[in-house]
């Protein structure tokens, strides 16, 4: 357990139901609270995201939530103010963990800034143009102001430092976790009905559904019984599904479930042939790791981050090829009973290399290094008194150069802070 | 045709940005022989259009000319040319609009923009589309998005592209080019660092072009804005200088017009137009252009554009690396140089400009009155003005209205024709709809409000409007038909934040969007902020708001005002051995008694002079039982405590003096115990140590006395008022009390004469001790107390004191603000420290020396 006052961690997108950024910020939110006693959620964070069913109306009643609101414009009155004033109702806390694109700049903690993925940066064209222009805006500022980031894989690592002049040293790479825990077996039920193919995740362009579903159609020509179950929530520029499927011919072969709670998804995904993930884009590819933990294989496209992920257990396609995609359901409908059950083994055990508990080990160990590098040793012995608020200190030589004239100095330029602050000093 | 140009938005300098320089060049080109122009603008523009139009009759206007309704239609004109996106309400309805659109961006990309902004622009564009006789938009893409926001028929949209007006010419000045440092390769991006220009991918972009072609420069000009944006723009411009990119800040045409001569190419990832004046230019310059296909890119590029996916970083980075590297590259602009581009001439689009005027000024059918006087939330204030295009004859007029109840808001209505009355319409409560005959009306129907109310002083809202009553709909019986002028609508509704309890009928309390209230918030003198969504920007008007329902004069410094110097003390002719003690009264009859007997006790006291304001209760009964002929008693009403002292201090005759209010004591025979201690010859204030007691006697605390410090007095006051015993000649060289101080007139009097040499010394005898009751002066009262002490040390003395401002903070929050806890009141503490701060600075401003 450790010693901080704080850590403020940004579960904004963490509430029901989630996408993957929620998934991150719930899984790993979840695993540091249990393995240390310095986490404080935020229910929101910045004034874009907003939910009606915030993290507090699902979570664990244990965990010290803040930064709970009612209604977006009051969400809004709190975080569009200066930082600084905002980390001071917050109480202070001493890292700042932004989970939802959103970097805080101006305020007194490091921020630890998650990297998702940079489709705002790569393929533009996969994302609706007023979200692009936020998150796109938002990396710039984190590229400029953020002290630490915490990266879901070497892939989305490597495209973040293409477009951006960071030190690599300030990035860690944190393997995300599954939700589904890797011992989970596959439910007797699911087994008994006929073969079928999962896909998993927000209805939108970068998901490749429609190559899926050719992909899908050219595969059923060639000879593959299975059915394609598709599991998520509509996301955007994504015209009905139905007359797609009609104009494939695959009315019979195809059904769309919709959004489906986690519990009955483990089942679905557990008795599937296969997880179908060939995305354009990912940036980890969370529905793979969780299909893994199952010991179910993926059909994953051929991009660095699935890769990463699947390793050997994938059969692998190029997302812009039917061919390729039908290629792909065709390896995976046909292998045999026996070699199906040794890739569940092996999917299993690869998946015990992603937990979020290993997660939360590494974010906190980011944590740490923020906590202990404040360089000016100053912060941590502060201690607030009341109804003060400090200058927005960003740069670290500046704000130890501040502290520095503060202790040695009260009297002459400092004066207006005075008028301000009032500040006992801690330790020495 | 006489024809009206509206040019009150341009302002002299760079601020209208390109809309104003095509504004001028298209009134220029205009003028002819068979056309008159009349030419309207504000002083502020006076210069620029005065110096681009020497030939033009030019009136410039203020807002009493704006208001009067009758001096357009004085100015005779047969259409009103508006070149900017605006059809403002002072042009009557009469006179037939020609209104130019040139973008819809913030109706098409609300992201970029804060909700007050798009309501604002929305307004704008709206009264423009709706009033316009025609509209003229600069490209097709503009007239489709006019059509996909509004309800407006596509007939009355004509599209006119811009003409160039910069002339980018292959010759460059030598010096300029030398100045401007135009040397090397370079690309060029002319744009105001606006989001939806896109200079954050092409930043990003420019790390890979500089990996590939590190010899190639980026040339950018504009303005950086002050906001979030404008500093990740400032945050990415000082991260890249390193790499080539060099930004140019505000440039000339003249200089624009070196740098595209001088550039290999022009890139241009902006995400909207309206139409995009610098591809253009590009075009004409005979430069290689990188763009996108965003809005009205493609028509105005054409196909001398190499087209990618602006948004992508990589992408960008290729085109541009492709259009630098000149072995791969056929300069596109020296084989298209002769090319048709669907670019007009000046000429051209000026002759096309004059047919839209005519075309307006032809048609009449469709002018429609215009209902001026109406806040865009609905509300209507003392009166509206309903302009008539036409006379009208037989017609009626119906209104929709709400009338909130309260037993302060008016009860009737009165419909004016031309200015005559005509009926009186009495008001119930709730939803009304009114109805009144027009006989025949020539110019304007008026409906006026008998009484106004304000929601700020009805229901402690934070709306300062005088208003009247809530117009819905407003209706006109014309030509057999019911012809609605205005009606509330989603969007009237979406401004307004009217928290009403219709349902009940109750005003609760109203607040609207209201731009015009929109004064800096960072004037600290007016601290009207911004009433609208942002309900942040309102601390300021509620705090003011709640500050002036207390009751205090708080709102503003000026109402601290202090006169001229002090009176002074005049020398004794023939001065009395002793001490003379003066001790101000009024109606302190239940202490006065043991008060006298304190300073009887004490044989060095040779006078006790007791002024007494005229007291009701039983002073004068308390005062005569005592039969000592040291007492020189008066009473008669004065002018104020500080009146009564002085009065004393002039007529006291010993060179001692002390100075005792009537509900305060001096400690057993302390005088005596300190007579011999004291120089009577010297300027010195004696102060010793005290007491404060409750009104039984009994002792509550020692005072917080300390020995003498200037700097320190200025922080607090650490002198025990009764405790002080005055020699003459301090009183000589400090002055007497400021009559025009109510509270604190003994610390003033303390700094005064500390700051003027008189030396103070501390005694270290308990003297006397100084009552605390509910209703002494300075308990009772202490916002009052600290805004005056606030007020006296910038008035007077000229200084702002830190802890005292922050003390006026403090006892606001205690004394307005009692509920509030944790994080809010810290908040809240701090909008106060702030607000007192700047409160204390502008007391400074009319510090005055004389008074010191």
């Amino acid at each position: 357990m450790s010693a901080s006052a704080g850590i403020l961690f940004d579960a904004s997108q963490a509430g029901t139901p989630r996408a993957g950024c929620g998934e991150l910020a719930y899984g790993l939110g979840c695993a540091l609270a249990k393995t240390r006693d310095d986490i404080i959620f935020a229910d929101t964070f910045g004034s874009h995201v907003w939910t009606e069913t915030p993290f507090s109306s699902s979570c664990d009643q244990e965990f010290n939530v803040v930064a709970k609101f009612a209604k977006h414009s009051e969400a809004k009155q709190f975080w569009d103010r200066p930082f600084a004033l905002v980390e001071r109702s917050l109480g202070y806390p001493e890292v700042v963990h932004a989970n939802n694109f959103y970097c805080p700049v101006g305020g007194r903690a490091p921020v630890v800034y998650t990297i998702h993925d940079t489709v705002v940066f790569d393929t533009p064209e996969y994302t609706d143009e007023r979200n692009r222009a936020y998150c796109a805006h938002q990396m710039v500022r984190a590229s400029l102001y953020a002290d630490y980031f915490v990266a879901n894989s070497s892939a989305t690592k490597d495209a973040f430092l293409k477009h951006f002049d960071v030190d690599p040293r300030r990035i860690q790479v944190v393997p995300l976790g599954s939700k589904f825990g890797w011992s989970k077996q596959i439910s007797e039920k699911a087994e008994d009905g006929p073969p079928y193919f999962l896909f998993v995740g927000t209805l939108e362009p970068r998901k490749n559904l429609d190559g899926v579903l050719r992909g899908f159609a050219a595969a059923k020509l060639s000879g593959v019984v299975a059915k394609l179950k598709i599991v998520g929530r509509l996301g955007w520029m994504t015209s009905a599904l139905d007359p797609i499927i009609e104009a494939l011919g695959l009315s019979q072969d195809v059904e769309v479930l919709g959004y489906v709670p986690d519990d009955r998804l483990a089942d679905l995904m557990g008795g599937a042939r296969a997880l179908v993930l060939a995305s354009h884009a990912e940036g980890f590819g969370m529905p793979a790791v969780e299909a893994l933990s199952v010991g179910v294989p993926v059909i994953a496209s051929d991009i660095a981050a699935l890769k990463e992920v699947c390793g050997p257990l994938a059969f692998y396609c190029d997302p812009s090829s039917e061919l390729s995609i039908s290629n792909a359901f065709c390896q995976a409908a046909n292998l045999s009973g026996d070699s199906r059950s040794d890739l569940a083994q092996e999917c299993r055990r690869r998946a015990a290399n992603f937990t979020w508990r290993e997660a939360a080990i590494l974010v906190g160990s980011v944590y740490d290094r923020a906590i202990q590098s404040d360089p000016s040793g100053v912060r941590r012995g502060l201690r607030v008194v009341k109804g003060d608020v400090l200058p927005a200190l960003r740069s670290r030589a500046v704000r130890r150069k501040f502290w520095e004239r503060l202790r040695s100095d009260r009297s002459s330029a400092l004066t207006k802070y005075w008028e301000r602050l009032s500040v006992i000093w801690g330790g020495k | 045709m006489r024809v009206l140009v509206d040019l009150t938005p341009i302002v002299n300098g760079g601020e209208n940005g390109g809309a104003k320089g095509l504004a001028l060049a298209l009134v220029r080109a205009l003028q002819s022989d068979a056309d008159e122009f009349v030419v309207v603008c504000r002083q502020a523009g006076f210069n620029d259009i005065q110096q681009a139009l020497p030939d033009l009759d030019t009136i410039i206007v203020d807002d009493k000319e704006i208001s009067n309704p009758n001096f357009f239609l004085d100015l005779d004109a047969d259409v009103a040319f508006l070149p900017f996106t605006d059809a403002p309400d002072y042009i009557p309805p009469s006179i037939p609009l020609c209104v130019v659109v040139h973008d819809l961006l913030a109706l098409d990309r609300p992201d970029f923009f804060s909700p007050e902004d798009v309501a604002a622009r929305r307004a704008a564009a709206a009264s423009a589309v709706n009033r316009a006789s025609v509209l003229v938009a600069i490209s097709n893409f503009t007239k489709q998005s006019i059509i996909s926001h509004f309800d407006c028929d596509p007939e009355r949209i004509v599209v006119i592209h811009n003409p160039t007006i910069k002339s980018p010419s292959p010759f460059v000045d030598p010096l300029l080019s030398t100045r401007l440092k135009l040397n090397g390769q370079y690309v060029f991006y002319p744009a105001n660092f606006w989001p939806h220009k896109n200079h954050i991918s092409l930043l990003l972009a420019w790390g890979e072009v500089h990996r590939r072609n590190p010899a190639l420069q980026l040339v950018l000009t504009g303005a950086v804005p002050e906001s979030e944006y404008g500093d990740t723009i400032k945050g990415m411009l000082r991260a890249s200088a390193h790499r080539g990119v060099r930004y140019l800040g505000y440039t000339t045409d003249e200089e624009v017009n070196a740098i595209y001569a001088k550039s290999i190419g022009v890139v241009f990832p902006s995400l909207y137009e309206g139409y995009g004046m610098p591809l253009a230019e590009a075009i004409i310059a005979g430069k290689p252009i990188v763009c996108g296909r965003e809005a009205s890119i493609p028509e105005v590029a054409g196909q001398f554009a190499n087209y990618v996916d602006v948004r992508n970083p990589s992408k960008l980075a290729d085109a541009i690396n492709k259009i630098a590297n000149a072995d791969n590259y056929e300069p596109a602009g020296n084989e298209n140089k002769g090319a048709k581009s669907n670019l007009p001439s000046l000429e051209l689009a000026s002759e096309l400009y004059r047919q839209a005027l005519v075309k307006a000024c032809d048609q009449t059918s469709d002018r429609t009155p215009l209902v001026r006087g109406l806040y865009p939330d609905m509300w209507m204030s003392k009166n509206i003005r309903i302009l008539l295009p036409s006379e009208i004859e037989n017609s009626k007029i119906r209104v929709e209205l709400f009338k909130p109840q309260h037993p302060a808001i008016g009860q009737r209505l009165i419909i004016r024709l031309d200015g005559e009355n005509s009926e009186d319409i009495p008001l119930d409560s709730g939803h009304t709809i009114i109805r009144s005959e027009i006989k025949h009306a020539k110019r304007s129907i008026e409906i006026d409000a008998a009484e106004t109310w304000s929601p700020a002083e009805v229901s402690g809202s934070i709306d300062i409007r005088d208003l009247s009553v809530l117009i819905q709909k407003i209706e006109i019986y014309v030509n057999n038909n019911w012809y609605s002028l205005l009606q509330a609508d989603q969007y009237s509704q979406n401004i307004s934040l009217i928290i009403a309890d219709r349902a009940q009928q109750k005003l609760v309390g109203i607040g609207s969007d209201l731009l015009e209230l929109e004064k800096s918030v960072s004037q600290p003198k007016s601290f009207i902020g911004r009433i609208g969504y942002a309900e942040v920007k309102m601390e300021h008007v509620r705090l003011d708001h709640v500050l002036k329902k207390g009751g205090d004069q708080i709102l503003d410094c000026r109402d601290w005002q202090f006169g001229s110097r002090p009176a002074k003390m005049p020398k004794s002719s023939t001065p009395l051995h002793g001490m003379s003690i003066i001790m101000p009264s009024y109606n302190q009859g239940d202490f006065i008694g043991e008060a006298i007997s304190s300073v009887l006790e004490n044989s060095c006291v040779t006078e006790l002079i007791i002024f007494d304001g005229g007291s009701t209760d039983q002073t004068a009964q308390v005062v005569e039982g005592f039969s000592d002929e040291r007492i020189k008693f008066t009473s008669e009403p004065d002018s104020g405590q500080a009146d009564a002292i002085n009065k004393g201090f002039l007529a006291a005759r010993c060179d001692l003096i002390g100075w005792l209010n009537s509900d305060d004591i001096y400690l057993s025979k302390s005088l005596d115990s300190v007579i011999d201690d004291i120089d009577e010859r010297k300027p010195i204030i004696y102060y010793g140590e005290g007491y404060h007691i409750d009104i039984m006697g009994q002792i509550l605390e020692r005072y917080p006395t300390e020995s003498f410090d200037l700097a320190a007095l200025y922080d607090r006051c650490f002198i025990c008022q009764p405790t002080t015993i005055f020699t003459r000649k301090a009183l000589q060289k400090s002055g007497l009390l400021r009559p025009d101080i109510r509270y604190g007139m003994d610390y003033e009097l303390w700094i005064r004469a500390a700051s003027k040499g008189v030396r103070f010394e501390k005694l270290a005898t308990e003297i006397a001790c100084t009552r605390v009751h509910d209703d002494t002066k300075t308990f009772g009262d202490t916002v009052n107390v600290h805004l005056e002490q606030v007020n006296v040390f910038a008035k007077i003395f000229g200084v702002t004191v830190p802890k005292w401002t922050l003390a006026l903070a403090s006892v606001v929050l205690k004394e307005r603000f009692p509920n509030l806890h944790g994080s809010e009141r810290a908040d809240m503490f701090e909008q106060l420290a702030v607000w007192a701060r700047s409160y204390a600075e502008a007391s400074l401003d009319s510090h005055d020396q004389r008074c010191y």
